[in-house]
């Protein structure tokens, strides 16, 4: 007999069966339940059922194949583990990659082996034979699918017989149990019940077939007549009355009308929800408190309220154990409760197997084995980054910083590091801290390649790479350093002694399967990284009261009193089944065509979740509570679920509710989640923020973070600093950092924190280059005379001797660093081929190169007194001091050679910035007497280093090409401030009438005179350069007390009009995310009238 | 499955005008909806849909139809409509179990983005282009990573194999770096994965390089003609 006990999510199926079970006139009763729910199963026997004086047994599938196995043999053998069959499917696609078509492209590829493994086991569970699939192979008339099925069929035959070399598997269990329980009668005298299954595979359908033939048995299924929600239970009904027709066997339906005492809300949703007939609505004096719909913006605020809700449940006297939090995407969400879950102190059972690919010793090794199969820098970063070794985070830090300075790759690691780890360093600059920190990278690059080398050596054999890996982790330091934990913190080392023990199993396991063959290094390590993802590390069992989460389609919860649902998307709950596999959705089909069931379509997996999507709505007795987010994690809209809308039809929207601002206080549980929420609206000042503001200012592991942020936020101001805090000796481009963004320079000059730099040939680089060749060839005593081709010698000598010198010398540089360089030479030869002519018609003549301005000098630094006691000093280097002598009298200029564009206006000097210049020349006009003699301040000017380089391109550059001649010129003129005289202008250079300089920014009309904007722009009178130089001194005071005084806010400038700011190129705009610095003044251009006016304006008033 | 007559009614097919009607209604040709924004042409599409699922002389397989959206608002709305309409249908004919099966097989419809249906069919056909069933779809600084990488290696065999001519190129984009290069060089790429088959368009345009067609017949001379003719003809118009 064969009994179908129907009834809804609120049927009180356990109450029938209590009363069926009593009334039976057998003596033998099997309950069989899913695996998940079988405790649950006992427990209640154990209560209602004991009693009865029957011999009531409790199994799932696999304790009742064990059973059958314990009682008429078949226990003997090891179950193969997912490692071992991982390990056996990749093996074979090795073995046979030369004689499949399809297959043998895809061996390497992630995850197809996991792919192979599911679909045999997928095939056994349907219990379909390799016979049955071959013998239907031929009536496939899909060609493609044809051959995709023999070669899958070779894979699987192959896999068997592998597996039975050395294995048990247990996805044969309920065939082969099967086939005991029908040989010898094992259910004659007994009643079979199944309880809380949805659904059965087709190897659990032959089973039932054999236990239909010997047992009365019955089913309790969730039913209702014409609605498709239930279309997986009629499917599985229909096919069990075949079996029972077959075999002339009666069957019967029996309706449960016993309800399990429930919330009415819950009996609403029940009868209501993905239905297709017309959803009633409750009557509408029902107060409706037991479902709850919660919508947020995305799965952090989505998590962070429900967690809140389940702790106001707690409070309101209800237990943990009370309550089950479910969602179909666990892996999504589970990082992010796991971490909110610790900020509300809650305590929960995650009802799931979890990998070995996170674990610390395991990854590392897994690491090793890429290396070893081909060496990349950043997975050798990565190793070390594990902090398994005896190297220091400070070494490791020297080794990484050495890997980026010198762009070292998977070639250039195999030779011994011999250079600066600084960089681009001269050789006199090297000290004693260079050498250690050289000393200590190379040590690190010598171990990890004896290491890999080591593994290298394992000549195809699993057993010797096992011995190697193990020794490669000795010379790691890897056993040492966790023989240094032993002593510290038990926990890490418990943990790792667990590693330890997984990652022989895994070394073992694939000595196992492999031991009889040769092995290559890239197999090993596919081998190891299958193994180490399917590896189940075990659970830690549930304690009495805590918060079961699980996720929906594995968890079988029993009648809890609240069920939170997160994660109620579209697509996700129901989950909407994808046609992905080795057989699609199609081939299934198509196999279904020639009457083999492979496994389950789309339709029927999607019919099947939307089951499980109505037993968890049915499953709370008091309330459910769902969740949905309407963002993603890159922001992109998603929807709710079709649940979501069903429930807002039937309640109406007031069971609605947005995860908004006003839920701050109610997500302030604890410390830790209080102060997430005050960080999160700290700019709101509403009266919740400003309440958590008030009781974090007087909690003392908080206080000092709230009083930083308030700083930072409302005052602009910090603490005053410290006088000894940032250097007394500064140079002038800190005085521009300062003026382009206070922020910036307390991080460069006040934390010291400084970018890391490759040793590539940028324009930085590029700068010193230039100006040590300028230096080194105009100094040449004969320059003046020098023919160009001594010039372009003199280039070339000087430059290789700067890269032996600074640039670690010309060995393994790259092309492009060589190409770089040749480039450089022809812009050196044209640029020093106009100094030579500017200086044959100046009068002007160099007198000092790279020119120092420090306290050990014969020009000492620029001193600013700050206050009555204390002064700052500023230095540098001058690139080039010209002097000319007019009428007794001594003139002098500086000029600075400038690889970028760099001119010197007014509306920046006004702002802070350009005033290196001006400082060096006040340097040596207010310090030089001794070392010039008395001489008149005559000017400051740029030159651009690289020329014309922006208006022709170096590879046209062609000397008989007369027009690119005279642009070549137009480049190299200078820009700056020139003292307005007309013997000084005259002495720089003679313009003739009508023409404009060539070397300096003036023209000059037909009539002799300078033209108005040029005079505006560049010329400036004695009277006001002083007024300069006093100006430049204000400035320089005024950022010193600003220092001391704490402004250090983030505060940006425009740079140019076009919007480019100085965060464009601020190597700190990853620290202080200038995307939300607002209200940058905008530049207001200022002329040299202008500027003179208000600095005369800013005297009288201090006056 | 259900009368014309009846799903006429049911659909509102009647009240709508003549080209919304034979939108809806038109058989092996395809068909070009363009209206304002709206007036109704998801309505018009989704009653196409369900009428092509429904009517009772030919019904088509929920399984067959693709409806490709640009966006998943579109493809969400859709096949909203199409199923509350078609779940209103069920409730009214209870016993119609061909519409039920219908019904029940709308979820395996392909009603997606393009985005989405070009992934599944990837992750379904991933033996046929030889890829790995679990790709996944590449965050953009990851790609922006890898095309960095290529582009420095290549330029550095660039330089070494020809640094002369190389430098040339360069200098074409840009006179201070070779940055320039690399981004027209991505811009390029980016372009031509705009085409079916992108190395064919590239070959393309290198035989145009090596062998020049006539000025008049170079393709860049006849979008240039393009440009001055529509500028000519929208001048006339002013």
């Amino acid at each position: 007999m064969v009994s179908f006990i129907l009834g809804t999510g609120n049927s009180d199926f356990l109450e029938y069966l209590t009363q069926k079970i009593k009334k039976s006139t057998k003596k033998n009763i099997i309950i069989i339940v899913p695996e998940q729910y079988s405790f649950s199963a006992e427990k209640y026997v154990q209560f209602y059922l004991n009693e009865l004086n029957k011999n009531i047994k409790v199994f799932s599938f696999k304790r009742l194949t064990h059973h059958i196995f314990k009682n008429h043999g078949g226990l003997a053998g090891e179950y193969a583990s997912k490692i071992s069959k991982i390990s056996i499917i990749n093996l074979i696609l090795y073995e046979f990659k030369d004689k499949f078509k399809i297959y043998s492209k895809l061996m390497y590829k992630p995850g197809f082996s996991e792919m192979l493994l599911d679909c045999i086991e997928q095939i056994k569970n349907s219990g379909i034979s390799i016979t049955n699939l071959q013998s239907k192979l031929q009536t496939l008339t899909d060609k493609n699918l044809k051959l995709k099925t023999n070669e899958f069929l070779q894979i699987f035959s192959a896999y068997n017989s592998y597996l039975k070399a050395y294995y048990r598997d247990s996805s044969d269990d309920i065939i082969r149990a099967n086939k005991i329980a029908s040989e010898n009668n094992c259910f004659n005298e007994t009643e079979i019940y199944f309880e809380k299954f949805l659904s059965f595979s087709g190897a659990q359908f032959q089973f039932i077939d054999t236990m239909i033939n010997q047992a009365d048995v019955a089913f309790s299924l969730y039913y209702e007549d014409k609605e498709p929600l239930f279309e997986t239970t009629k499917s599985t009904i229909n096919k069990i009355k075949y079996m029972a027709k077959q075999k002339n066997i009666k069957f019967e339906n029996f309706t449960v009308n016993s309800i399990i005492p429930k919330s009415p809300e819950i009996y609403i949703a029940e009868k209501n929800i993905l239905r297709t007939r017309p959803i009633s609505t409750p009557n509408k004096y029902t107060p409706i408190k037991n479902i709850n719909v919660i919508i947020a913006k995305n799965k952090y605020e989505e998590v962070n309220y429900v967690l809140s809700k389940i702790i106001h449940l707690i409070q309101d006297g209800m237990k943990y154990s009370d309550i089950v939090l479910l969602t179909r995407n666990l892996n999504k969400y589970k990082n992010v409760l796991i971490s909110a879950l610790r900020n509300y102190n809650i305590p929960y059972f995650i009802d799931e197997t979890s990998s070995a690919e996170n674990m610390q010793l395991i990854n590392f090794c897994y690491n090793l084995l890429c290396l070893t199969d081909s060496f990349d820098i950043e997975t050798c970063l990565n190793l070390l980054s594990l902090d398994l070794t005896l190297f220091t985070t400070e070494e490791i830090s020297i080794f990484e910083n050495y890997v980026y300075t010198w762009n070292i790759d998977s070639k250039t690691i195999k030779h011994e590091f011999k250079n600066n780890p600084r960089g681009f360093v001269s050789k006199e600059s090297v000290n004693s801290n260079d050498e250690t920190n050289l000393k200590i990278a190379e040590k690190i690059r010598a171990t990890i390649i004896e290491a890999v080398n080591i593994i290298k050596t394992s000549h195809n054999s699993s057993k010797k790479m096992a011995t190697n890996i193990l020794e490669a982790l000795e010379i790691l330091g890897v056993k040492d350093y966790i023989k240094t934990l032993e002593c510290s913190d038990q926990d890490i080392t418990n943990n790792l002694a667990m590693q330890w023990n997984i990652l022989i199993d895994i070394l073992e396991s694939i000595y196992k399967i492999t031991k009889n063959i040769f092995i290559s290094k890239k197999q090993y390590k596919l081998l190891f990284e299958n193994a180490i993802k399917n590896i189940d590390t075990g659970q830690i069992p549930r304690t009495l009261n805590s918060l079961l989460i699980g996720s929906i389609e594995r968890t079988i919860v029993d009648n809890p009193q609240i069920t939170f649902i997160i994660g109620a998307n579209d697509g996700d709950f129901p989950y909407h089944s994808n046609s992905n596999g080795i057989f699609t959705n199609n081939d299934l089909i198509k196999f279904e065509q020639v009457d083999i069931k492979l496994g389950n379509t789309t339709l029927e997996k999607d019919s099947l979740e939307r089951l499980i999507a109505y037993r968890t709505i049915c499953s709370p007795s008091k309330s459910l509570y769902i969740s949905y987010k309407t963002s993603d994690i890159g922001e992109s809209n998603i929807y709710p679920s079709e649940i979501i809308s069903d429930l807002i039809k039937i309640f109406s929207d007031k069971i609605v509710h947005y995860v908004d601002h006003k839920d701050i206080i109610f997500q302030c549980l604890t410390d830790k989640s209080a102060f997430l929420q005050l960080s999160q609206h700290f700019n709101d000042y509403s009266k919740e923020s400003e309440s958590l503001k008030e009781y974090f200012n007087t909690n003392k592991n908080y206080s000092n973070q709230i009083s930083i942020i308030n700083a930072n936020k409302n005052n602009k101001q910090f603490k005053k600093l410290p006088v000894n805090f940032f250097p007394k000796v500064i140079s002038p481009s800190q005085i521009e950092q300062f003026y382009k963004c206070p922020f910036s320079y307390y991080c460069k000059y006040g934390l010291n924190i400084k970018p890391r730099s490759k040793t590539n040939l940028d324009s930085p680089n590029i700068g010193l280059i230039v100006h040590y060749i300028l230096e080194k060839v105009v100094s040449i005593s004969h320059f003046l005379d020098m023919p160009k081709s001594e010039i372009k010698t003199n280039i070339e000598k000087q430059l290789s001797h700067y890269i032996d010198n600074n640039l670690g010398g010309e060995k393994n540089k790259s092309a492009k660093f060589i190409q770089t360089c040749n480039n450089l030479i022809k812009i050196l030869l044209e640029l020093c081929e106009n100094i030579k002519n500017e200086l044959n018609l100046s009068k002007y003549k160099p007198i000092k190169f790279e020119y120092e301005i420090s306290s050990n000098s014969k020009i000492k630094c620029l001193k600013v007194p700050i206050n009555c006691d204390s002064s700052i000093y500023i230095g540098g280097k001058i690139d080039r001091i010209d002097m000319c002598t007019i009428n007794n009298k001594k003139y002098i200029r500086i000029i600075d050679y400038k690889t970028g564009n760099k001119s010197i206006n007014f509306t920046d000097l006004h702002r802070g910035l350009n005033l290196q210049m001006l400082i060096y020349l006040l340097a040596i006009y207010q310090n030089g007497e001794e070392e010039f003699g008395d001489f008149v301040p005559a000017g400051i000017l740029y030159m651009p280093a690289t020329g014309a380089m922006k208006s022709y391109a170096i590879s046209e550059r062609n000397p008989s090409n007369e027009k690119i001649e005279e642009i070549i010129k137009k480049g190299f003129r200078k820009n700056g401030l020139i003292l307005n005289s007309p013997e000084n202008i005259e002495a720089m250079e003679k313009i003739e009438e009508g023409n404009c300089g060539q070397y300096i920014p003036l023209r000059i009309s037909k009539d002799g005179k300078i033209f108005k904007n040029d005079a505006e722009k560049f010329l400036i009178c004695k009277f006001e350069l002083d007024s300069l130089f006093v100006f430049v001194k204000n400035q320089i005071k005024k950022m010193y007390r600003s220092l001391l005084d704490g402004v250090i806010e983030q505060a940006p400038i425009n740079i140019s009009e076009n919007k480019t700011i100085s965060c464009d190129y601020c190597d700190y705009r990853e620290i202080c995310n200038p995307e939300n610095i607002k209200n940058i003044p905008m530049i207001k251009n200022i002329t040299k009238s202008e500027f003179f006016d208000m600095l005369s304006e800013e005297i009288r008033n201090k006056l | 499955m259900i009368d014309e007559k009846e799903l006429f009614d049911c659909l509102k097919i009647n009240l709508m005008t003549e080209s919304q009607k034979q939108a809806v209604l038109s058989e092996n040709t395809p068909i070009l909806l363009s209206a304002s924004a709206g007036s109704g042409k998801t309505f018009v599409l989704s009653t196409r849909v369900i009428f092509k699922l429904l009517n009772s002389q030919k019904p088509i397989c929920p399984q067959d139809l693709l409806v490709v959206t640009f966006a998943k608002s579109a493809a969400k709305e859709m096949f909203e409509r199409i199923s509350l309409q078609m779940k209103n249908l069920v409730s009214k004919y209870p016993n119609n179990k061909n519409l039920h099966k219908q019904y029940s097989l709308l979820s395996q419809s392909n009603i997606t983005t393009i985005d989405s249906f070009c992934s599944n069919l990837l992750r379904e056909k991933f033996e046929l282009v030889n890829i790995s069933p679990n790709f996944r779809i590449a965050e953009k600084a990851e790609i922006d990573e890898i095309k960095s990488k290529i582009l420095d290696e290549i330029f550095e065999e660039q330089y070494s194999k020809s640094p002369q001519k190389f430098q040339i190129l360069c200098d074409y984009f840009s006179l201070n770096s070779d940055l320039n290069l690399k981004n027209a060089l991505l811009e390029i790429y980016q372009k031509a994965r705009t085409y079916p088959f992108p190395k064919i368009y590239l070959s393309k345009i290198v035989r145009e390089y090596k062998y020049p067609p006539k000025l008049d017949e170079s393709s860049w001379a006849k979008e240039v003609k393009k440009g001055i003719c529509d500028n000519i003809n929208f001048r006339k118009g002013v």
